[in-house]
């Protein structure tokens, strides 16, 4: 799990690659809500999945 | 003395019947909103002038001789991120706000109005489609009908609102993670989420291409089937619209279930369930005999839908995040930003997770027919309330409505929101989830659950016959703006 020091570094250079300007405040929340994604990252990555398993970007059940 | 028809079933027959016209059904619904619609919020827009002169229209059809449609003169209102055709489709936002006029409808839009039904307004619903609560913070919260201390769910929540206090007898709304579902049980109605193409998107507002799907709210089984049977059909302007023929639902509404095979999923779909909704599950599971089941990977299926969601949503965004973040509600805007930030190997992860959790999940389908789940965790919340203690912890309201929809709508399986309503309590809902493409059989076994007594709507709350001091409006409130008069 990433600490938060460096969960800030990744917010300030995200931002600048995708050039969005973010105050303090929206910085913080923006970092609360990376911490979220991550963390919710970590329920399906480690996951073993056959490399042949194709992405269902437009499923079709 | 015949009852006035308050559903769309009944509405339609009595203008086919020449009991009633369009006209009158139309300024019936428009008074009501009129009336109740200031303490609820459910509207953004009220279509006044085009909906009177559309069912004028109807009836002089319909004295010439015409074939009335499915849905003559029903007045029906549709979530604000549906296109209609001459009017700016704000999808919650105020930055949509300045876009131009749709260029023409929705196609399930059309398929409504092509069918005699008569559109009164759009709907109220969370910016962008990001929220189960609909607190909007552009346009002012949409209050519970059963309620107006408590939320009505969302995304869609002005789609259900609307319904619930009996202004219309059917509403559209969007659904990617649960936002048909949590606002239907919250307010006591059917909500339907179909299988993934099942109804068109074309015209809709979109928010993850990969998980929207477009459904109706109604306050009856033999109503859902109505609007379904005329909302169904591919659409090729859709990509993800599924080929194939039409089933028609209405004809087995008044046919039992035969032989019908129910399991109630336990696992994550208890997880954190309070009291009234684990009863209400009970309640359903009890009246269909069903046999306890689980969905394994279910948890992990919700948070890969969380990345998906935050990371669509994000992208789609980016040029007004960059441009414009001021004009977002901040909590939308900070979850958006944190989605475009999200590293592209999570999201492909969580892509082809999606694969083996489908195929997981149809495999339960040799089972069983149908699968029963709570919708929400919890009923509607107070207005405001931004955390709820679930599982010893404190988590957001507005993000936690829907985890037991989103594995559900993760895979595309159609869902049907099955209400119960008592009263001395808050409305719960209760998930019917089928195989792809088997939403006939969901609303054949709620209507068979309606006739039984054991789910149902309760009766129309008489909001809109009297009238209500409106609540506070937002400080940035523009509803009333853009609203024609009465």
């Amino acid at each position: 799990m990433a600490s938060s020091d460096e969960i800030d570094a990744f917010v300030s250079a995200a931002a600048a690659l995708l050039d969005l300007q973010l105050s303090e405040t929206s910085h913080r929340a923006v970092a609360a809500n990376i911490a979220i994604l991550l963390d919710r990252a970590s329920d399906f990555e480690g996951i073993k999945m056959a490399d042949d398993l194709d992405p269902a970007t437009l499923l079709r059940p | 003395m015949t009852a006035a028809p308050e559903t769309a079933f009944e509405i339609a027959a009595a203008v086919a019947a020449g009991r009633t016209t369009a006209v009158e059904m139309t300024a019936r619904s428009l008074q009501r909103i009129a009336r109740a619609d200031p303490a609820i919020n459910a509207f953004t827009a009220v279509f006044t002038e085009t909906a009177l002169a559309e069912a004028a229209a109807l009836d002089a059809s319909l004295a010439a001789g015409a074939a009335p449609g499915p849905l003559a003169g029903v007045p029906f209102a549709v979530k604000n991120l549906f296109d209609v055709a001459g009017v700016t489709t704000l999808a919650g936002s105020i930055i949509d706000a300045s876009n131009p006029p749709a260029a023409r409808d929705a196609t399930l839009v059309a398929k409504l109005r092509d069918a005699g039904a008569i559109l009164v307004g759009a709907l109220n619903m969370d910016e962008y489609a990001y929220g189960f609560t609909t607190e909007n913070s552009h346009y002012g919260p949409t209050r519970n009908p059963h309620d107006l201390s408590l939320v009505s769910g969302g995304s869609s929540g002005g789609s259900a609102a609307a319904v619930a206090a009996g202004l219309v007898p059917l509403t559209l709304g969007s659904d990617t993670n649960g936002s048909i579902r949590v606002p239907a049980a919250f307010c006591g109605l059917y909500g339907l989420k179909p299988t993934f193409g099942g109804l068109s998107r074309h015209g809709v507002r979109p928010f993850v291409h990969s998980l929207d799907h477009a459904g109706p709210f109604a306050r009856t089984a033999r109503d859902m089937a109505l609007a379904y049977d005329v909302l169904q059909g591919h659409d090729p302007q859709d990509p993800a619209s599924r080929e194939g023929p039409a089933i028609p639902t209405l004809p087995l509404v008044d046919m039992p279930p035969q032989g019908l095979r129910a399991g109630r999923l336990g696992g994550w779909f208890e997880t954190g369930a309070g009291d009234l909704v684990v009863a209400a599950a009970a309640r359903v599971a009890d009246a269909l005999t069903a046999t306890a089941t689980e969905l394994p990977g279910a948890h992990a299926a919700r948070s890969a839908a969380f990345c998906i969601t935050g990371s669509e949503g994000g992208s789609l965004h980016l040029k007004n995040l960059r441009e414009r973040p001021g004009d977002f509600d901040p909590a939308t805007r900070d979850r958006l930003i944190a989605g475009a930030m999200l590293p592209a190997h999570i999201v492909a992860r969580a892509h082809r997770y999606r694969r083996r959790f489908l195929a997981e999940a149809l495999a339960l389908f040799e089972t069983f027919d149908v699968l029963i789940a709570p919708a929400t965790p919890f009923p509607a919340q107070p207005i405001g309330q931004a955390t709820i203690r679930l599982n010893g912890a404190e988590v957001s309201v507005r993000a936690n409505a829907g985890m037991y929809t989103q594995p559900i709508s993760f895979i595309g399986l159609p869902g049907l929101t099955l209400p119960i309503v008592q009263p001395a309590t808050p409305p719960v809902g209760v998930q019917l989830i089928a195989a792809p493409g088997g939403e006939a059989l969901l609303i054949q076994v709620a209507a068979q659950l309606e006739r039984d007594g054991v789910i149902g709507a309760g009766p129309r709350l008489d909001l809109a016959s009297s009238p209500h001091e409106p609540p506070a409006r937002h400080a940035r409130g523009l509803p009333r703006r853009l609203r024609s008069s009465l």
